[in-house]
């Protein structure tokens, strides 16, 4: 899917790394929920295991 | 996302396959499908959505304050009410109905193929679409994928929830310009966040609240697995000090246990040889204790023997005494039974006695005269006179008493000997003499082995050392069982500790530890992002929906750009910089194009935009800015789909032709003005037909069928 917003992005950096959070996961983070941001609560069980396996494999 | 190519078949008035290449517009933006009413702009426009999305819904409308979807559109059902998308003609003449739409694109840099289709599972005319077969097939690059997964590969590129900023519809916009003005509890709101990725983030932090709980668990479930182990750790200490204090008490035992052993067997090994003796020994030991429990027993039945002598008298007695006994018991019987019939004589001579002396001659019972009462009386006298005669003889028996008789018996009674005397008087003497005979066996047996002797042994020393051999072995003997016990329970809780795993204590995984942080921050920096953000995004749209407003209107001294507030409600922003009072509609009309277009262009989604009667309630001026502006707009193609009354076909390609990459007309053969055949324009129309002068060829007009006809840019 086409990007995300530039006035998103630049304020969840911004507050992610002041946070002391890692840029590269922030940037997983952020397109992993626009790229799935119109799928129902009903179907995120993949979203959800998906997000899990980027943090762990940001914070090995 | 830009077109290339589109081709339908069989929906709305499009009968057949039509055609429309979007290729050779050179970095042209704009296109325009014009056509009368009727003739299949609207189709064209439910073609595009229904290739992307598979679902077109009826117009929708503002309800509760918010933008509503109609209902579904069906491909095939009743024609006479519920607006089927399939062709007509195709669903009642083909034999297997179908319609489909082919659509080439590109994303970037990636080709896209789009296929989808719809034919009839059930042969010609099918009722309802649950007869019908639906296909998808989609390429995008070098993805490949059919159905679902087909789907997702569109919406990655053209999201479903955007689609109402793609595609717009002339007509509903009048009921979103009510919805973006002031006064709609809401407004645009959940349309702008929708374009804006707020859901990404709420249902981002929806999403990582589930990993947090699903880490909390199993954090707490190591934590209560550490909890069981540190447990298991302190029983096991526990186990471990039993264990060493168990050992301590073993090794005390079996020392002693080994002692007493060592000292045995030095015993056994002395006292090798002497079997003899020992022999000797034990059966001194043995005729010894057996004399002395015999001499219990005589003394036993010697007692018991005296105790039934005593009454032996009493059986000697018995045998005269009980005769006696007998006969007065016989006689006690003869003097009640004598005793009775004397009263019971006396009693009836009383009753006669008594008859004669009140002696009348008339019955007592029945007061009536006896006859022959003379003989009657005398009767009673010879009566009488019996009965006394039988009372002397009675009297004159046994002068005995029953008192004396009684007492008589009593004492011959106590002369009686209890039940069985003799034969335990039998019994108990028969038992003392053989337990006599029986000791004089025995004490003559141990006269004779003491007098053995035994030459140079000192048989009491010996009786002693056999006597504290036994005494050792039986000890060893209880000492043995105690022993084995406490090895058996020193190993059982050995196998326990061992079960709890020692004491050693895994920590706790730090990685969980560390996740379950991030989370937290992560949870914290969404929601500070999305406070921060809401307000962000709206000014976005308001600055991007002003920039258009202003292209448009081209008014900048007047009309200064778009306000959105904090409610999401538009208006527009005058000199003052404050909302103006009065807009005209065409001025309301284009704010809302222009928030759709901000909403689109912040979306960041490429994508073309169909726009079904643009120019519906605009004025000339509006409507020719509207185009000037969409046709400019690089990123995007803008096709419309207007109907030849709002923009002029001739004027609108005249004005514009440098901005328009392609533009069709869509016709009815009875719209051509032209010869289909030589093109001379001016054909005679005869009945259902048309006919050219010059050539001759005729064409049928009556035919509600499309045709597609490529417009000279």
């Amino acid at each position: 899917m086409s990007g995300v917003p530039a006035g998103l992005k630049k304020i969840f950096l911004k507050l992610g790394k002041d946070k002391g959070l890692n840029e590269d996961l922030l940037v997983d983070v952020l397109d992993h929920f626009v790229k799935n941001q119109y799928l129902s609560q009903g179907d995120r069980t993949h979203v959800k295991n998906e997000l899990r396996r980027i943090l762990e494999k940001h914070e090995v | 996302m830009k077109l290339k190519y589109i081709a339908i078949s069989d929906i709305g008035p499009f009968r057949g396959r039509h055609e429309f290449d979007f290729s050779g517009s050179e970095g042209k933006t704009g296109f325009a499908i014009f056509s009368k009413n009727g003739r299949g702009k609207t189709s064209l426009f439910n073609a595009m959505q229904w290739c992307l999305f598979g679902v077109v819904y009826e117009r929708g409308s503002v309800r509760g304050g918010k933008w509503a979807e109609g209902k579904a559109r069906v491909v095939v059902g009743d024609y006479s009410k519920d607006k089927p998308l399939m062709n007509q003609d195709a669903y009642q003449e083909d034999k297997i109905p179908e319609m489909g739409v082919f659509i080439i694109a590109n994303d970037g840099d990636k080709d896209v193929q789009i296929s989808r289709s719809a034919k009839s599972r059930v042969g010609s005319m099918p009722r309802h679409d649950e007869g019908l077969s639906f296909q998808l097939q989609v390429t995008v690059g070098k993805k490949s994928a059919s159905e679902k997964l087909g789907q997702e590969l569109i919406e990655e590129m053209f999201p479903n929830e955007l689609r109402r900023f793609f595609f717009i519809d002339g007509e509903s916009l009048e009921e979103y310009v009510d919805l973006v003005k002031a006064g709609q509890v809401g407004g645009i709101k959940d349309d702008v966040e929708a374009v804006l990725r707020i859901p990404a983030l709420t249902r981002g932090i929806f999403d990582l609240e589930k990993v947090m709980d699903e880490v909390w668990s199993e954090v707490d479930s190591e934590t209560k697995t550490m909890r069981k182990k540190i447990k298991s750790a302190n029983e096991a200490g526990d186990i471990l000090k039993d264990i060493k204090n168990m050992k301590e008490e073993l090794r005390g035992k079996e020392s002693s246990y080994n002692k007493t052993n060592s000292k045995f067997e030095r015993l056994e090994e002395e006292l090798k040889g002497l079997e003899e003796s020992a022999s000797h020994i034990q059966n001194l030991e043995k005729l010894r204790l057996k004399k002395e429990g015999l001499e219990t027993t005589l003394k036993r039945s010697s007692d018991s023997k005296k105790s039934y002598a005593s009454n032996a008298w009493k059986a000697l007695l018995w045998s005269k005494a009980g005769v006696l006994h007998d006969e007065a018991n016989s006689l006690m019987g003869e003097i009640q039974n004598r005793d009775y019939k004397i009263s019971s004589t006396e009693k009836r001579l009383r009753k006669m006695e008594e008859e004669l002396s009140s002696w009348s001659g008339v019955c007592s019972h029945c007061e009536q005269p006896i006859d022959d009462a003379e003989k009657h009386k005398r009767g009673i006298e010879g009566k009488i006179a019996d009965t006394e005669e039988a009372l002397s003889v009675l009297r004159g028996g046994s002068d005995m008493s029953l008192n004396e008789a009684s007492s008589k018996l009593g004492d011959l009674a106590k002369l009686s000997p209890p039940n069985g005397t003799r034969k335990m008087i039998a019994d108990s003497n028969r038992n003392w003499a053989e337990d006599k005979a029986s000791l004089d066996n025995v004490r003559e047996e141990l006269e004779k082995e003491e007098g053995r002797g035994l030459e140079g042994v000192d048989s009491e020393e010996l009786y002693k050392k056999f006597e504290l051999r036994g005494t050792m072995r039986t000890s060893l003997v209880r000492m043995r069982p105690s022993i084995d016990e406490l090895q058996q329970e020193i190993r059982r809780s050995e196998i326990e500790y061992k079960k709890l795993g020692g004491e050693e204590v895994k920590s706790r995984d730090p990685k969980k530890a560390k996740l379950k942080e991030t989370i937290g921050i992560l949870l914290n920096v969404m929601k500070d992002t999305l406070a921060e953000y809401r307000d962000d995004a709206r000014k976005e749209v308001e600055k991007i929906a002003s920039e258009s407003f202003v292209n448009i209107i081209n008014a900048p001294e007047a009309l200064r750009g778009i306000i959105i507030d904090k409610n999401f409600n538009g208006s527009i922003k005058g000199a003052d910089g404050k909302a103006i009072t009065m807009p005209s509609s065409g001025q309301e009309m284009t704010m809302t194009l222009c928030i759709m277009d901000a909403l689109r262009r912040a979306s960041e989604v490429s994508a073309p935009i169909f726009f079904d009667t643009p120019g519906r309630s605009l004025d000339d001026d509006h409507k020719k800015a509207q185009l000037k502006y969409f046709w400019s707009l690089q990123k995007h193609q803008f096709v419309i789909f207007p109907h030849t009354g709002e923009y002029m076909i001739e004027e609108t390609l005249q004005e514009y032709g440098g901005l328009i990459g392609a533009a069709w007309e869509l016709t009815w053969a009875a719209d051509l003005k032209e010869c289909m055949s030589c093109g001379t324009g001016d054909p005679l129309k005869t009945g259902s037909k048309m006919r050219c002068i010059p050539c001759g060829y005729e064409w049928d007009i009556s035919s509600k069928q499309t045709t597609v006809r490529v417009l000279e840019v």
